[in-house]
């Protein structure tokens, strides 16, 4: 994934789910839910998140697959689609 | 002319600040207006109207502690008619939230008297503060004015400058201990449990969440929020509150929903008519909630409202929560992690995703049979998840 | 004429109101013991006798009763006698003349009389002259109806006060504590009459008021300045006028501080630090944060050696200690 860090782009998304947050803070490797306290609510607005910002809809059968930031990036990029911003 | 009050927002509010007035004077208000945002040990919550009228006075500037009861404002109503108030619409519960009486300061016996400055003795009566609970550092320990209002500021001290509005941990630690010390000692609990099989539930939820897109995705716990809601339907004596000695039952069953707070604590606001919800609607009304929960906009009745409480650990986390009941409700329901559990099927062993049902029931109001009926209830309307 | 000021003291604004008295009203005359030859024993009034003759300053018999009387007389008469006697101690002997006489005579004639006469007299301890001159008893005249009782703390109001005093129509008596003669500071040149009604805040504060008046004002306030080095801003206010008390001022600063202190050099028992605390409880009893506080003198006669007359009477230091254990107790 080249321009805007990625990472950055899903701390955004996390930030608009959970306000109460300081997403800066997150690790890539932390566990969303288990380390960060996100309730199934927040998660499924998380992926819902990520489906309109980055055009990827994540199956609830991959939610393992999605547990950390890093993750995340892992499996969009496998889905080769996520979206280059305006630089 | 009526009075705007400072509102009881829970059972544990003895006080609230004003923190801001969204209406102005002269301005014309109708009912459900959000009138006011009101800081609490709990965080800071919308405050509505339940009248037409103008705003005529406002009498209690932004940045003051006021106790629950306390007149916030004056409104001059529509049609100048004292006597014809309006009943409570229909979708607010039957027990219309009334401002609580002030605590007064119960007078010592005269062996005993409280050693309290005339000016301390005002001040307090001014703001319901109960001397007893005040250190006093005059002469010979005597209470002066600066022992109240220290007293005050103490109880009152939260300010917006945490991330989340209003929002201080060691208040909102303070208001859950006062509301769970109290229905400790006032209400004896019952509990009961019940495992249900959740295979059904899940299967088609899963079915339903692969056909639908992100958005429109299901939880689980929407499954048990309206199974509990209609269950309620079915075993009216656990809806409602204890008011005044007695039982007093609520016609609309208005779910408070556990949210627990990143910051620490965790709050319980209503999802209004849970019963009448679709799913969707359930969803959206939960999601919705979950966000103003933890952004602290929230509104003031959403917290006196709840008929019944339904914490859910979701995903992870006990078996079982045997939830301590919030006065001056009737009952909490509560549902541990689904899991893996073997069941008796058709004979056989099997392994089937189980959650544990509870409810913790006031026995002033209700007895283990209810309970043990509204337990069964869930079950059997978890069983048809696509009646739900 | 500028609002230059000059250089004076306590005595010389006395004697400046004196003789501004003497030229603007004719009937303006000073009697007492030893005002005239020996120029007043705490010089107030000299060179008054070589500038006014012998007529309008006038030396008197060692009788109390006898000129004091002789003034009321003259007041009586059309005259604006200003009378002076030694020592507010010495007024006893002319008790009979002030309070039966002076002070009822307009009522008891309907208000047919007047009596427009002015008795200054000396008050107070600090310069060692024991317990037959040193005391402060003006709060026993502040307890009769038909006096007016001033006592002039600042060098304004000893320049200022005399000339009202001689235009109102009552009995005034005006007391000047014997410390005050020599102090020093500066007064507008064009310093003349103030009202005699009312109290003055002298300094404000919103942790204490502090109810003084005449010898004690000074000490009110370095006490206050001490106490401003430790966190606690005492008003002070000046009473100025014993009789009649200004409530309303003493009221308005006690509702704001809540917590008072009445200082006083006159004995406690019945005395006029009483008598403002009993007005204060009745009028304020809600604005109070901790009881009314007295300081003053010790109920002995004023001692002669000087450390015993100091330790005998409210001072700065004990002022301070005082006001620190109201505001804060422990």
């Amino acid at each position: 994934m080249n321009g805007p860090d990625p990472i950055d782009r899903l701390r955004k998304i996390l930030e608009s789910v959970a306000p109460d947050l300081d997403v800066s803070t997150i690790g890539v490797d932390e566990d969303l839910r288990n380390d960060i306290g996100l309730d199934s609510m927040d998660f499924l607005n998380f992926m819902i998140g990520i489906s309109k910002q980055l055009g990827v809809a994540i199956p609830e059968a991959d939610y393992g697959k999605v547990t950390t930031l890093a993750k995340c990036v892992r499996y969009i990029e496998e889905q080769g689609r996520i979206k280059r911003a305006p630089a | 002319m009526s009075d705007f009050r400072m509102p009881s927002l829970g059972a544990d509010m003895e006080k609230g600040t004003v923190v801001e007035w969204l209406k102005k004077p002269g301005e014309k208000i109708a009912r459900g207006d959000v009138v006011a945002v009101v800081e609490t040990q709990k965080g800071a919550f919308e405050v509505e109207i339940f009248e037409d009228g103008v705003l005529s006075e406002i009498l209690v500037p932004v940045g003051t502690e006021v106790p629950v009861g306390a007149v916030l404002a004056r409104i001059e109503s529509g049609e100048a008619k004292p006597l014809a108030k309006p009943a409570p619409p229909a979708p607010r519960p039957a027990v219309a939230p009334s401002p609580t009486p002030p605590p007064r300061p119960s007078l010592p016996s005269a062996g005993e008297r409280l050693r309290l400055s005339p000016a301390a003795a005002r001040r307090a009566a001014e703001l319901h503060v109960d001397p007893h609970s005040v250190t006093g550092s005059g002469q010979g320990g005597a209470i002066t004015l600066a022992d109240i209002e220290a007293a005050v500021a103490r109880a009152g001290r939260t300010t917006g400058e945490k991330g989340r509005r209003g929002f201080d941990p060691s208040a909102m630690r303070q208001a859950i201990a006062s509301a769970m010390a109290r229905s400790k000692r006032e209400i004896p609990h019952y509990y009961l449990s019940l495992p249900i099989d959740m295979s059904r539930a899940l299967q088609w939820l899963a079915a339903e969440n692969a056909r639908r897109d992100v958005e429109n995705r299901l939880l689980a716990g929407v499954l048990l929020l309206k199974a509990t809601a209609l269950a309620l339907k079915d075993v009216p004596e656990l809806n409602g509150f204890w008011i005044e000695g007695g039982p007093r039952l609520s016609t609309g069953i208005h779910v408070g929903w556990a949210i627990s707070l990143r910051g620490g604590g965790l709050m319980a606001p209503a999802i209004h008519d849970a019963d009448g919800k679709s799913i969707d609607q359930l969803m959206a009304a939960l999601r919705d909630l979950v966000v103003r929960a933890r952004t602290a906009r929230l509104r003031g009745s959403e917290m006196t409202d709840p008929t019944v409480t339904v914490t859910s650990l979701g995903e992870r986390g006990a078996e079982r929560v045997y939830g301590v009941i919030y006065p001056p409700q009737l009952a909490i329901v509560g549902f541990g992690a689904v899991r893996p559990a073997p069941a008796i099927v058709d004979g056989a062993v099997a392994a089937r995703p189980t959650v544990y049902a509870t409810v913790s029931g006031d026995h002033r109001a209700s007895d283990g049979v209810s309970g043990s009926r509204l337990l069964a209830a869930i079950d059997s309307r978890l069983q048809a998840p696509e009646a739900l | 004429m500028s609002a230059a000021r000059r250089k004076t003291t306590y005595r010389e604004a006395v004697r400046d109101a004196i003789r501004e008295a003497m030229l603007r009203d004719p009937r303006v005359f000073l009697m007492g013991e030893d005002v005239g030859r020996y120029g007043g024993c705490y010089a107030v009034s000299k060179g008054l006798l070589q500038e006014f003759g012998e007529e309008r300053i006038r030396d008197t018999p060692l009788s109390e009763s006898g000129f004091v009387g002789a003034g009321i007389g003259a007041a009586l008469n059309g005259m604006r006698p200003i009378v002076e006697v030694m020592s507010v101690n010495f007024s006893l002997l002319a008790l009979d003349q002030i309070v039966n006489n002076a002070a009822t005579i307009p009522h008891m004639s309907g208000g047919q009389f007047a009596v427009p006469l002015v008795i200054r007299m000396a008050t107070g301890s600090g310069r060692q002259l024991a317990a037959q001159h040193s005391h402060s008893l003006e709060g026993w005249y502040a307890h009769i109806p038909g006096l007016k009782v001033l006592a002039p703390a600042t060098l304004e109001d000893a320049r200022g006060m005399l000339w009202s005093a001689l235009e109102d129509p009552n009995p005034v008596l005006i007391f000047e504590h014997v410390q005050l003669y020599n102090m020093e500071g500066e007064l507008d040149a064009a310093a003349g009459a103030v009202p005699i009604s009312g109290a003055a805040i002298r300094r404000p504060g919103r942790d204490l008021s502090i109810v003084t008046y005449g010898g004690s004002l000074s000490k009110c306030l370095a006490a206050a300045t001490a106490l401003a080095g430790e966190g606690i801003e005492a008003e002070v206010i000046d009473l100025r006028s014993l009789r009649p008390l200004d409530d309303a001022t003493i009221m308005a600063s006690v509702a704001r501080t809540r917590r008072v202190l009445i200082v006083d050099e006159g004995w406690r028992s019945g005395g006029i630090s009483a008598e403002i605390s009993a007005r204060i409880v009745e009028q304020a009893f809600y604005e109070l944060d901790a009881p009314p506080a007295r300081l003053c003198g010790v109920e002995v006669p004023i001692p002669y050696p000087k450390h015993l007359e100091d330790a005998s009477v409210p001072q700065a230091e004990s002022i301070r200690a005082a006001a620190r254990a109201l505001v804060r107790p422990t």
